[in-house]
Order: structure tokens, then C-alpha cells, then sequence
């Protein structure tokens, strides 16, 4: 049964190439199915949302071609679909980025800039780091959890409110992953937080 | 002879089984100390009744237990409010218990105010319950360990409180390893639990006998 969830680093740009030292340091790193290339941001879009159960870092080009959205543009497609996913923002000109557009990612949570120019030594460490914060992120740590159940578990009523609403393990996690839209949500992380510190006090630190 | 009186919300569409399941544990804890006269309030009646058995009890102190909804003025049956701002004189002498959500907000300030001996309850209005049975017993134990202690005699009402929240706590701890959501749970509730039994700090079931 899977007990961990795949990581994925999904790039969306037109001009990047396999042999690219960044793709290669970050197949090294992360292994060689874990990275996936779009040259179009459709497609890109397209595979991220039929992988939300793996942890996605997108790293998206501002500038995708002359015939194509620009990458606010499809940031704000991606964060229109779903908010689980990380998204580093990358181009060769960061000072050009307008204010409208920067407005627009600090407002949706992007999690970095880089330039694309810059070396491996510069990117690879936000992109690691971007990783990491997924992984410690409760939603992503409750989900590995409800992995290990059976699918059809997964699906069984599993809690009741005392206002008589009923919850599966998966709406648990579609309410944790709403973030400050979901009073509930908000509610278990608190909760599923609050037990680490009481653990922690306990002295069992080995989560 | 200690008296208990027990109103429970069995006829509520979704959680009137746990509810009688909490009835059935905390009623057979009593048989088994053999020291109290129980009376039972359950879905079908309402405050009236309930002020008419307390007026039986003259002026004998009494263990109040409610395992229903709530709200923050009140504890419900049937969605009819049963002990409310208007009658809760009727429990000065008492020891009021309930796992009604919020009902530890203004309900108890209002039944302290009325020489309520002790309020335990919960100040969240998220407590909440897991559904899968086995976890049902582990909350249904939580939600009765104080009191059955106090019921059992020699331990103050704090002392029961304090090995109360321990026991949510050692709970959860122990449902980690199979269900960390519903140990989450089960903690947060050991954390909104309340206790307010100031001046009666040294309360026991003997000053109830």
C-alpha cells in the first residue's frame, strides 16, 4: 500500500532543455521521474491537476512564448484550481516583473522568485527549500496518513460534528487544505499541532 | 444516599446513540458504587419536568449530568433549551456535568451565580466525535472518567478534573499510533474541557450523601 507521497517538480517554460544543469541537479536529487517538463503552459496545467495527490513544486516561466499566456496568467489558472501545490516564479529579468504582477503573487502565496540565469548553486537551494516547507505542511502530513488507509475507508463517514455534520477522512483533508477559508480546517490543524506539542512535551520527540 | 439526575438526548438524529451510550456507562458505574438514587430525563421531557424532580429533592444536594447539545446559555433537549438562564436556581447544590459543545461560556457563570457547588463541562463548540465505534468508546471513557471517579469516592472534584484531562491526554497518546486525526480530536477536547470550583475546591461525593 503507498505510505508516502511522490514528490514532483513540474517546470513550465519553453526554453528549457534536458541537459539543462538545473534538470540535472534536480534529477539527482529528487530522481529522474520526479521531474517533468512543459513547454506549453496548457499542458503544465493540465498535469498538475490530475496529480494533486503528489507534492508539486511548479517552477513557472513569466515568459512562455509570443503566442502564449504569460506566467501571472497561469499562476493565477493554477491557484484558481487548487492551492496545494508550490510555485516558484522564475525569469531571466526579475526587475522587469510589474507591480501589478508581484501584487498578484505575493496575494496568491508564491513561494520564491529566481533567475532563470542564475547558476545551480543560486536555485537549487529555494527549490530544496520549497520541498522541504511542503513536507512540513499538516495537510501534506496528514495525507500520507490517510494513504495508508483503505481507499474505501477513506470514504466512510469518520467524524460528526455536534451541529450533525458528517465528515469522511478525505473531506478532513479538503477542509485542512482550504486554509483560513475553512473555520474546521483551521480547527484540525490547530488540533493536529497541539498533539506534536503535547508529544514533544512528553518528551517523544519521534514524531 | 447520593442523588443523580441524568437527562440524555437519545432521540437526537445523529448523535442520540452516543449520547445513550453515555447514559448506559455513567448508570452502571452508579449501580456498581451502590450509593445513589438516579433519576432519568430523556428526549420526551422538558424543563418543567426537570424543576419538578429537583423540587422533590429538598434542598438535597445533587449531581446534575447532561449528555446532550448545548450552546453557550444553555443545554438542549430536543433542541428545546432545558436548563436556561430562568432555571438555574434550581441547581444551587449541585454539581452540574455536561458534555453539551459551549455550554462552559455563560451557562456556568450563571449557575455559579446560583451556588452552583462545581461546573464541569466544555467552553468549545467544537467538540466533536469520531464515528468508528472503537473511537466512540475511547471518547465515551474520557467523557465519563471525572466524574465516575468523584462518584467513586475520596477524590476532590479538581483532583478529578486534573486526572480527567490526563486521562484525554494519556488517550490521545495512545491513539496516535492508529488514528492520528481522531487522537487530534480527542485531544482538543481534553483541552477544552472547564472546571469552575472556586471556594469548592475540596468538594467530594460525601458532601452529597
Amino acid at each position: 500500500m503507498k505510505t508516502e507521497i511522490p514528490i514532483k517538480i513540474v517546470i513550465i517554460d519553453d526554453n528549457f532543455r534536458d541537459n539543462d544543469p538545473l534538470i540535472i541537479a534536480l534529477e539527482e536529487e529528487y530522481g529522474e521521474k520526479s521531474v517533468e517538463i512543459f513547454l506549453t503552459p496548457n499542458k503544465g496545467i493540465e498535469y498538475i491537476l490530475n496529480n494533486l495527490s503528489s507534492k508539486i513544486v511548479v517552477l513557472l516561466d513569466m515568459d512562455l512564448g509570443e503566442n502564449e499566456k504569460r506566467g501571472d496568467a497561469v499562476f493565477k489558472e493554477i491557484r484558481e484550481k487548487t492551492t496545494l501545490v508550490t510555485v516558484i516564479i522564475m525569469s531571466a529579468n526579475l526587475p522587469a516583473l510589474t507591480n501589478d504582477e508581484l501584487r498578484g503573487f505575493i496575494n496568491n502565496h508564491a513561494f520564491s522568485t529566481i533567475k532563470s540565469n542564475d547558476g545551480v548553486k543560486v536555485n537549487l537551494p529555494i527549490i530544496k527549500n520549497a520541498v522541504n516547507k511542503l513536507n512540513l505542511r499538516v495537510d501534506c502530513a496528514l495525507e500520507e496518513w490517510i494513504l495508508r488507509n483503505n481507499p474505501d475507508d477513506r470514504e466512510k463517514p469518520f467524524l460528526t460534528l455536534r451541529s450533525g455534520e458528517i465528515y469522511s477522512l478525505n473531506q478532513v483533508l479538503n477542509e485542512i487544505r482550504k486554509g483560513h477559508e475553512s473555520e474546521l480546517g483551521m480547527f484540525f490543524q490547530k488540533s493536529i499541532l497541539n498533539m506534536a506539542v503535547e508529544l514533544l512535551a512528553r518528551q517523544k520527540e519521534s514524531l | 444516599m447520593a442523588r443523580l439526575l441524568i437527562a440524555y438526548d437519545s432521540a437526537d438524529r445523529h448523535l442520540g446513540d452516543y449520547f445513550l451510550s453515555c447514559r448506559h456507562d455513567i448508570c452502571a458505574h452508579a449501580e456498581a458504587c451502590n450509593d445513589f438514587l438516579i433519576d432519568e430525563l430523556d428526549s420526551e421531557h422538558d424543563d418543567f419536568q426537570l424543576e419538578q424532580y429537583i423540587s422533590t429533592y429538598a434542598e438535597q444536594p445533587f449531581i446534575f449530568v447532561a449528555y446532550a447539545h448545548g450552546c453557550s446559555d444553555a443545554v438542549l433537549l430536543s433542541g428545546t433549551p432545558l436548563v436556561h438562564n430562568r432555571n438555574t436556581y434550581f441547581f444551587g447544590k449541585s454539581l452540574f456535568y455536561t458534555c453539551a459543545c459551549d455550554a462552559g461560556i455563560s451557562l456556568s457563570e450563571n449557575l455559579r451565580a446560583h451556588n452552583c457547588y462545581a461546573f464541569i463541562g466544555f467552553t468549545d463548540k467544537s467538540n466533536l466525535q469520531p464515528r468508528a465505534t472503537d473511537y466512540v468508546n475511547v471518547f465515551m471513557s474520557c467523557e465519563n472518567y471525572g466524574l465516575k471517579l468523584f462518584m467513586g469516592g475520596g477524590v476532590s472534584i479538581v483532583e478529578s478534573f486534573e486526572k480527567m484531562r490526563t486521562m484525554y491526554s494519556d488517550q490521545a497518546i495512545s491513539l496516535l499510533s492508529t488514528n492520528p486525526v481522531a487522537a487530534s480530536l480527542l485531544l482538543a477536547n481534553g483541552n477544552a474541557l472547564y472546571l469552575d470550583a472556586q471556594g469548592q475546591e475540596h468538594l467530594t461525593i460525601a458532601d452529597f450523601q
